[in-house]
């Protein structure tokens, strides 16, 4: 408590008649104390709230893949549902909020994978990107696996993960890899279809 | 109250306090939105593109469809009891359910659906406003405070915003039923999906129920006609219901067409308090809304535009059955009591065009205007001749019935610009014009600070004015109880309010409010000449506190506590608390459980200045309920008023004893997806 403006003794309680505020002398004094502390504040970085604003938007993204996602019958009936995460960048604490959130009637199950553990057994993988590197080697090791894999790396969706976020004029957006999902026997819904870029239209051989 | 001299402590160490963001809140309100509402995010931290209700700088709750759903609770408006400065009032008549913010009464509450307010021109919410089956709620948003300068009439205390699930916001199929205390039954089903290239949306609800019908001593006749009174005895709240919504979207366009009907509704006690087992009403509502939505119509503009059709009628059945049989008022008998028996029918056409302009840099200017008409038609009344009293009289199209047949035209025009002073600071300027037919024009402006003081920490100063526009009831409607006078002005409103939110910690987030609300110009009976006049003014504080609490990883309380002070005078709200509180505890002790634990606490009600009562008692109702999902089935049992503790809602004098309020309930519940 060592505001300039602020000590324990420094609230006029003379002003104060009835129960609270009655006079208007409390509320002038909480808002010049509001005022006062708000111009002590220094402004925090512009930047950084929007980072952190971009981040939750896309947590709630991969939230709602989860939503619009139905994997073989065998693995969609598991609960809780699982979402694995493999590496780390500023994301994971995010995504780590949405341990127990309800993915229709399943509670999501956040998982930090020890490195170099694969996905399998998870029914979402966010890659982070600290392994940018190994991208490729995480890919192959869950291909044909019934795994969502979610990645914020430019790339991810043509070298097989099945869903990108990437950021366009200020709004995030996504690729889906729809040739992947169909073989990994994920049954993406038909609104994620409409609303993300979809590459390999075509039926899977 | 010494602990009160701590808030101006509490401020100073929120605002003082270095900084990380409020996320957990934002991020919830990510996850309440639909897809393609997160796609029309823009990333910052203005409300510059799309100001939805929670960006707007205002105090917001949102309450979600899981978090209903994981309290067991039946009717959104049960929901809304534990949401600050929110308290839903059972109104004896119907037991409506009246949603009252912040101690003023309920016509200070704008309630919309998707947009579509449910005021009615004669009585309210619609004369028979049940609230909403919360099968049919995606989320609702809620405002505390002003709202005319972006809504119009009554939102003066607080808006409530339902938005149900259309089209785009389901996927796949829901079946589920529910039985519960009273012979209450429900089933539901919806579906969500595509066809022929449209998204297409369907909920249905059925449900029934006997009504818990409180054994009432005494009502209005035992005081007027003892011999008569049918009291004591049980009030019937028993009532059906249907609820069917379709929904339609394409590109940027939405189609909403609703369907509500109550039957078989009983009163229990008519609006001036006897007891009335006679009447089995109905009603239905209908609405069909053409919306557009594009964002990018040019290349700095967003344009929205609605046109909306709403239509509302009711009939009151044999009753209403205003006085018992044998009732003798000193001058005539009347065998058969005397009957009131009351339909009518309302139409209303809105519509509007807003269009968002952010071609200058700083600036988000929003600008709208719109018209509406609302028509009342088909007035019928038939009552009591008390020169012949077992004869009913019709006066319908008479000047003694109880509505004229009249529409209203309502003329709107707003501005607002949200406008970034700093990269953390931004000022929210608006105003909006209403010029209604009968009573002329009103202007309500509003103005906003809201101050990103550090990562952690949000404050809001806030200033609004808003207006009631008179109903046709008291402008034009002789009842028993009050003379109309088509003279009156609309009751006003200014508040003044300061809010702070503040992440303590990742897992801790403070909320707190304080507000000033003065109302001016409130319509009241004038007890000499029995009129309706704009009589007095009448002022009401508060603080609101909220936390939640995300004490483990499956463990999550919240709760909020309310401390409200407001002038002595005859314009006391019925059944409003000085002091409430509600906590909430959701516990998911294995995969796929959930157990949910509520209270609800409601202390210091107050009697108006003219009720010589005693205040009306304390009360704390717990309720319970416990879940378990797997696979595609959902199961929940529900406890509400765990303990049965023998609550009331205060009422007029015409109940001496108050009204109680239902004991322990019981609901069991399944659903299956598919």
């Amino acid at each position: 408590m060592d505001h300039p403006l602020f000590s324990s003794d420094g609230y006029p309680t003379q002003g104060v008649r009835g129960r609270f505020g009655r006079s208007t002398g409390g509320w002038l004094f909480a808002i010049a104390l509001w005022l006062s502390a708000v111009a002590a504040t220094p402004a925090a970085a512009q930047s950084a709230i929007q980072d952190q604003e971009e981040r939750l938007l896309k947590a709630a993204f991969i939230y709602n893949f989860a939503k619009f996602t139905r994997w073989p019958r065998a693995v969609q009936e598991e609960s809780p549902l699982t979402l694995c995460i493999s590496g780390t960048d500023a994301l994971v604490a995010e995504l780590e909020r949405l341990d127990g959130k309800r993915v229709g009637g399943a509670p999501l199950a956040i998982r930090l994978l020890q490195e170099g553990g694969d996905g399998s057994g998870c029914q979402l993988l966010y890659v982070a990107e600290s392994e940018r590197h190994r991208q490729a080697q995480i890919l192959e090791s869950l291909r044909g696996e019934p795994v969502l894999t979610v990645s914020c790396l430019s790339g991810f969706a043509p070298a097989g993960g099945v869903i990108e976020l990437f950021r366009e004029e200020g709004r995030v957006r996504f690729i889906i890899n729809l040739r992947t999902a169909r073989e990994s026997g994920l049954e993406l819904s038909s609104r994620l279809l409409r609303l993300g870029v979809v590459l390999g239209q075509q039926p899977a051989p | 109250m010494r602990g009160r001299h701590h808030l101006p402590f509490l401020l100073v160490l929120c605002a003082l306090s270095p900084a990380r963001a409020a996320e957990g809140d934002r991020l919830n309100h990510f996850l309440s939105l639909s897809l393609e509402e997160l796609m029309a995010q823009e990333i910052t931290i203005s409300t510059h593109a799309r100001q939805t209700l929670t960006e707007a700088p205002a105090v917001v709750s949102i309450i979600t469809a899981d978090e209903i759903k994981a309290t067991g609770a039946t009717n959104l408006m049960e929901m809304l009891e534990g949401v600050p400065g929110l308290h839903v009032r059972a109104n004896q008549f119907a037991f409506r359910p009246l949603p009252q913010f912040r101690g003023a009464n309920a016509t200070q509450t704008l309630a919309m659906v998707n947009g579509v307010p449910m005021r009615d021109l004669m009585w309210g919410f619609g004369i028979f406003w049940k609230g909403l089956p919360v099968s049919v709620v995606e989320r609702v948003e809620i405002i505390r405070g002003p709202g005319s300068a972006m809504y119009g009439a009554d939102a003066s205390a607080g808006v409530i915003n339902v938005i149900t699930k259309t089209a785009g916001r389901i996927e796949g199929s829901e079946v589920g039923g529910r039985v519960g205390s009273f012979n209450s039954n429900t089933a539901w089903a919806q579906h969500g999906g595509s066809w022929r290239g449209y998204e297409v949306g369907f909920t249905a609800e059925l449900s029934s129920s006997d009504g818990h019908d409180p054994y009432i001593v005494a009502d209005r006749q035992t005081a007027d006609d003892p011999a008569s009174s049918l009291a004591p005895a049980s009030a019937g709240y028993g009532w059906r219901s249907e609820d069917l919504r379709l929904s339609l979207a394409k590109d940027d366009w939405r189609l909403l067409a609703d369907y509500v009907r109550h039957s078989e509704l009983e009163v229990g006690l008519t609006g001036g308090g006897v007891l009335d087992p006679l009447t089995r009403a109905s009603d239905r509502r209908y609405n069909v809304d053409l919306l557009y939505d594009n964002e990018r119509f040019g290349r700095d503009w967003g344009v929205n535009a609605e046109l909306r059709y709403h239509h509302l009628d009711y009939t009151s059945g044999e009753g209403f059955q205003e006085r018992p049989p044998g009732y003798d008022d000193g001058s005539v008998t009347y065998p058969d009591g005397v009957i009131n028996r009351m339909r009518s029918a309302e139409n209303r056409l809105a519509l509007e065009v807003s269009g968002l302009y952010s071609g200058l840099p700083r600036h988000a200017i929003r600008l709208g205007a719109g018209v509406t008409q609302q028509d009342l038609y088909s007035v019928e009344q038939w009552r009591t001749d008390p020169d012949n009293p077992t004869q009913l009289v019709e006066l319908s199209d008479t000047a003694a019935a109880f509505a004229p047949e009249n529409a209203r035209t309502i003329q709107h025009l707003y501005l607002q610009d949200v406008w970034s002073l700093a990269e953390t600071l931004e000022l929210t300027a608006g105003a909006r014009y209403d010029h209604y037919c009968d009573f002329g024009d009103t202007l309500n402006p509003r103005l906003a600070l809201v101050w990103q003081n550090s990562a952690r920490l949000t404050s809001k100063l806030m200033y609004g004015q808003a207006f009631r526009a008179p109903s046709y009831q008291e402008l034009y409607a002789s009842t028993s109880y009050a003379q109309p006078n088509a003279d009156l002005e609309p009751e006003r409103s200014q508040t003044v309010e300061l809010a702070f939110v503040y992440a303590a910690s990742r897992k801790l987030q403070l909320n707190m409010n304080l507000f000033h609300f003065r109302q001016s110009g409130l319509i009241k009976r004038d007890v000499v000449t029995g009129q309706y006049v704009n009589s007095g003014d009448h002022a009401i504080r508060g603080i609101e506190l909220e936390a939640q609490w995300q004490a483990a990883r499956n463990l999550r309380v919240s709760g909020n506590v309310t401390l409200r002070e407001q002038d002595e005078s005859s314009y006391r709200t019925l059944d409003e608390a000085d002091r409430d509180a509600y906590v909430r505890l959701d516990w998911g002790f294995r995969p796929g459980w959930n157990w949910n634990l509520q209270g609800n606490w409601v202390g210091e009600r107050e009697r108006a200045l003219t009720d010589t009562r005693p205040a009306a008692s304390d009360y704390l109702l717990t309720d319970t309920t416990l879940r378990y999902a797997a696979h595609r089935w959902e199961l929940a049992a529900s406890v509400r008023n765990l303990f049965d503790v023998a609550a009331t809602a205060s009422t007029g004098t015409s109940l001496p004893y108050d009204l109680p309020l239902p004991g322990r309930t019981l609901y069991a519940e399944l659903r299956y997806q598919f």
